[in-house]
């Protein structure tokens, strides 16, 4: 049998920890306390994700760029009013607005149907022709608005109808108006939860948005976890306020980036307490079923928590901050600190179970494994350093802390376990594997192995397409509020949150930006401070003037009065009974089926929303000049800075939904204007830097692990049966993920290092067994193959039930990590043996013919 | 039934019976006053339609300020030097033929003046209401009025009840251009001052 140096080295650190137990589990308890207050003191987390890419990246730097000019512009609060009419949903609004104008959580609010400048002047911010609509729709109905006057009644409703009926539409309003009446007053006699919506009849052409959206800039405390949790709490509660009131009832949603991060922590959260009680206790019957020892398995669990402790501290004392990828080192030190202490355990219980005594069986196995057990921690390394020299900041402290994470697991293993079961000794054990299966496993070892060979083959044609999804949206919660909510706002082409901003330094720059950006096919429009200087003013007055006229005097009238409501009803309804229409014949069913006392009760449904449909149009026909002077601070706030410098907003066509639609608007206004910034390009361009990074650390780490395992072992077919199953496992995860549209994201991408991890350690293992053997599947058959599976098996019961998370991003990392997993143990089971048997099959005749 | 420009015409024709002694602008109700006599006596005399009635109507509407207005914006700025000439010219003709044509449903109805007010230097409206031959109230008729520079008052708007046909008439010129572009508007203005015909608006 041939050892290297490193087999000597292993017995001594080993043998030194059997000699010295009890200070050897001091010494880490002592390190481990050290840790945990490390970790609670220093410990913080920068849930950004642009964060985790370099600074210097040109869409960073137009980010930063923007941020030092509108700090506040990322944290706004958007919120989302739904109610059953136009109506109620903009005085929900404006209640709401109100109130929460005046609450310590909330800086500025921006609502604009509830904005003193835009109800006066919002006429002037439609086009022409739909300006000329509008006001041609309110003059038609402008002998009805008269007649109902201030305070109107089911009496006065009716007779104004019943006369416009006998006037074919000619009188009180048009006929396109009645109908549109009739219909709803249908709607609000047949059920009582309706009302009648003013604003609905007198809008031209489609029916206005029972939604409004408006916005705010919150006082956030990052004093707190949660920072926005108390301007959520405070929109909500003041929402619930008005409905508990009685007189209006909407729907709240709230989102915006500082809500989703807050809710996204909940949902991260929220159930992983059950998650890592399950995964605890299938961790704990996975061990015991492969050591069949409480003591062994509690001294692997040991050594994986102080691994995780351990690593923790450091990461904490190197880099103070973490970040949302590089706090997922604990998956990675689970997974690789199990590695380690599983092949130990497996091997001493082996050799023990053969009758060895613990001393003779440690020294047995550092000289069976200790060449493989000592290279897999450097190698594993290795090959997480690789990521160090990235843009990928994010994945460049994972790599580092994870690197020293392994160095520090391998520690723990070979000391503490050593010392634990000198302690409390090993108790005896006979099951060796047995023989049928054993020909079971060599039966099925060839077609298996060819079969996942070929898919591997195949896989590599699916990388081009693998991609990595930085967008956050991806990896939240559906189910979260906030997450409902955004989706409702890509609904709207005006609202989507998938845009770019430029900025400018003088309204010259920014009118020719502004121009060379609209002119782009992808992009719907473009918004700045001068947009809310209406264009077209004088004309817009004049029109605006011309309706006054007859609005001005149907507005100020005092309407019917005294009006009885039987005589009025008998006139409309002798009035219908001509109609030609369907939604007058209805009406009049509908009527004919009501008592006048059913009748007159719903008249607060028929006019709860009159009296601010006047209030609203009287202020409109009041509309002025506007001149920047005009224009609220709370909007110029937002498109000129405190230095002057003038935002320009850009929307894309079609709101940049789908992923293609998004390439298409960033690379064309890229393409004008190289300094654009905003949530558009930051997904795509972090997620091509990721991409990159991966590639560049999974080949650096490929060359540095290939140098150093030749360097050791000196063999090239050791190396190919390292190299090849790891790339296959990888390339089958990847192509796995891309197929069940499973992209690599912020949360799963770990499982690439913790494949390559785990995917060196069980190849150096197996390989170099086959190395030594020449039989690669005896080795599997081992206790070497068992190390493998119980390795494997023990990360996916760590993590694969995260698969249930609601948060995506979680959910995703169990489900990928399980995928990875299952293709590591099949290319290493049922690859590398027949792999071995070709570049090893003379030697393993010779061996058998010694 | 009453129809909007119907009660125009009525207005025109019929006499005017002033209801308050009092008004915010006399001047300007007297030119109402005195309008719808000359174009009801020219209607009695003439006929429906009459050149008698349109070269009233031709004196006393703003029919520069209208017509400036009903094609402001766009087809102004789509028009060349010559067309905008075209319309300079056809315009008067046009516009009083439409109001003229409106005579050919004159009624024996009355209408009454129930003042005035100034909206703003220049900018007047007399109100006055219409009333059938039994003495019932039917509809509420202003007329806006303005001032020119030359001290003369000119008819820009005429209301029935409330109603403004002057946004629905800008709605089908820009229609008519969009359709046909400013020489098929153009062309029409032409049709209907030689049929005496008006366009079809929303409101009629």
């Amino acid at each position: 049998m041939t050892t290297t140096p490193l087999d000597g080295l292993l017995w001594r650190l080993i043998a030194g920890a059997r000699r010295f137990k009890v200070v050897t589990v001091l010494f880490w308890l002592l390190m481990t306390a050290l840790a945990v207050w490390q970790v609670v003191t220093g410990i913080s987390i920068n849930t950004n994700s642009s964060d985790m890419i370099s600074a210097k990246a040109p869409f960073r730097v137009a980010a930063s760029t923007l941020k030092a000019e509108f700090p506040n512009l990322g944290d706004q609060v958007l919120v989302i009013v739904e109610a059953d009419t136009p109506d109620e949903a903009t005085a929900f609004t404006d209640e709401l607005a109100r109130r929460l104008a005046i609450r310590s959580e909330v800086r500025s609010v921006l609502a604009p149907p509830s904005e003193d400048f835009f109800r006066q002047n919002g006429l002037l911010f439609l086009e022409v022709g739909e300006l000329e609509d509008l006001l041609a729709k309110l003059t038609s109905a402008a002998p009805l608005i008269e007649r109902l006057g201030p305070d109107p009644t089911v009496a006065t409703l009716f007779d104004a109808l019943a006369e416009a009926a006998e006037q074919d539409g000619s009188g009180a309003a048009d006929q396109e108006t009645l109908d549109a009446l009739y219909t709803q007053l249908t709607e609000v006699l047949a059920r009582e939860d309706r009302d009648l919506s003013w604003e609905t009849l007198l809008a031209p052409g489609e029916a206005p948005d029972n939604r409004v959206l408006f916005s705010l800039d919150p006082v956030l405390d990052y004093t707190k976890l949660k920072p926005a949790q108390a301007v959520k709490s405070a929109i909500l509660d003041e929402a619930q306020a008005i409905r508990e009131e009685g007189a209006l009832d909407a729907a709240v949603f709230v989102t915006g980036d500082p809500v989703l991060r807050t809710e996204e922590l909940e949902a991260v959260s929220s159930g992983i307490g059950w998650a890592l009680g399950l995964s605890g206790l299938l961790v704990t019957a996975l061990l015991s079923f492969a050591f069949r020892s409480p003591v062994l398995v509690a001294s692997c669990l040991i050594a994986i928590i102080l691994s995780v402790v351990l690593t923790a501290g450091v990461a904490v004392a190197l880099f103070g901050e973490l970040n949302l990828i590089s706090v997922a080192f604990a998956v990675l030190m689970v997974g690789l600190g199990a590695d380690f202490s599983i092949h130990l355990l497996v091997h001493l219980r082996h050799e023990a179970d053969r009758g060895l005594s613990e001393r003779a069986a440690s020294y047995r196995v550092c000289r069976e494994i200790g060449t493989a057990l000592s290279l897999t921690a450097p190698t594993t390394a290795i090959a997480f350093f690789s990521f160090a020299p990235t843009q990928f900041i994010g994945m460049t402290q994972l790599g580092v802390i994870a690197g020293l994470g392994v160095m520090i697991a391998f520690l723990v293993a070979m000391t503490m376990i050593p010392a634990l079961v000198g302690l409390f000794r090993m108790p005896p054990s006979a099951q060796l594997p047995s023989e049928g299966t054993s020909r079971g496993l060599r039966m099925i070892v060839w077609p298996v192995g060819i079969v996942v060979f070929l898919l591997g083959a195949a896989s590599v044609a699916l990388l081009p397409r693998a991609r990595f999804d930085a967008d956050p949206m991806a990896l939240r919660a559906q189910s979260a509020p906030s997450v409902i909510a955004f989706d409702k706002l890509v609904e709207e082409e005006t609202a989507t949150p998938y845009r770019l901003n430029v900025l400018a330094k003088d309204p010259e720059t920014l009118e020719s930006r502004a121009t060379r950006l609209s002119d782009l096919e992808t992009v719907d429009s473009v918004r700045h401070f001068y947009s809310f200087v209406p264009k077209d003013q004088d004309l817009k007055l004049e029109l605006i003037d011309a309706a006054s006229v007859g609005l001005g005097f149907a507005l100020i009238s005092g309407g019917d009065i005294d009006q009885d409501l039987a005589p009025a009803l008998d006139r409309l309804k002798a009035a219908l009974a001509d109609e030609p229409g369907e939604a007058g014949a209805a009406f009049l069913n509908e009527l004919t089926g009501k008592s006048p006392e059913d009748i007159e009760a719903a008249g607060p449904r028929m006019f709860k929303f009159w009296p601010r449909q006047r209030s609203v149009l009287t202020e409109q026909l009041r509309a002025g000049f506007v001149t920047e002077a005009d224009v609220p601070d709370v909007i110029r706030d937002r498109y000129i800075s405190p230095d002057n410098m003038l935002r320009i907003e850009i929307l894309p066509t079609g709101g940049a939904v789908s992923l293609a639609d998004r390439r298409a608007f960033v690379d064309d206004v890229l393409a004008v204007a190289p300094d654009a910034a905003g949530a558009a390009r930051t997904a795509l361009s972090a997620g091509d830097i990721i991409g990159r990074a991966m590639v560049q650390a999974s080949l650096t780490a490929a060359v540095l692990v290939s140098v150093l395992v030749f360097a050791v072992v000196r063999s090239w077919r050791s190396l190919i049966l390292l190299v090849i199953p790891l790339f296959l496992a990888g390339s089958l995860t990847t192509a796995t993920g891309t197929l069940f549209g499973l992209p690599y994201n912020f949360a799963n991408v770990l499982v690439l290092p913790l494949i390559i991890g785990i995917g060196i350690d069980s190849g150096i293992h197996l390989a170099l067994r086959a190395q030594r053997t020449g039989d690669a599947l005896a080795a599997v058959q081992g206790p070497t193959g068992k190390a493998v599976v119980f390795s494997a098996l023990t990360t996916i019961a760590s993590f694969g039930s995260l698969i249930i998370s609601d948060h995506r991003g979680t959910s995703s990392m169990g489900a990928l990590l399980t995928i990875g997993m299952v293709w590591v143990l099949s290319t290493m089971l049922f690859v590398l043996p027949p792999l071995s048997a070709l570049l090893y099959g003379r030697k393993k005749a010779a061996l058998e013919q010694a | 039934m009453i129809n909007r420009l119907t009660c125009l015409v009525i207005a025109a024709c019929l006499a005017v019976a002033p209801a308050f002694a009092q008004s915010a602008d006399s001047e300007a109700e007297a030119f109402i006053d005195a309008l719808v006599i000359e174009l009801r006596t020219n209607a009695e005399r003439d006929g429906e339609g009459s050149t008698s009635v349109r070269a009233t109507l031709e004196q006393n509407l703003a029919t520069g300020a209208i017509g400036r207005f009903l094609i402001r914006g766009e087809i102004d700025k789509a028009a060349t030097e010559a067309q905008r000439l075209r319309y300079e010219e056809l315009f008067p003709l046009y516009i009083a033929a439409a109001y003229a044509e409106e005579i050919g449903q004159l009624a024996s109805r009355e209408i009454r003046i129930s003042g005035s007010l100034e909206r703003k230097p220049g900018d007047l409206i007399v109100r006055s209401a219409l009333f059938d031959a039994k003495g019932a109230k039917r509809a509420n008729i202003d007329w806006r009025v303005r001032l020119t520079g030359d001290g003369e008052y000119k008819l820009f708007d005429v209301l029935v009840e409330r109603i403004s046909p002057l946004i629905t008439r800008r709605q089908s010129f820009s229609q008519m251009f969009a359709d046909d572009g400013l020489d098929g508007l153009l062309a029409h203005m032409q049709e209907t001052i030689d049929a005496g015909i008006t366009i079809e608006t929303d409101d009629e």
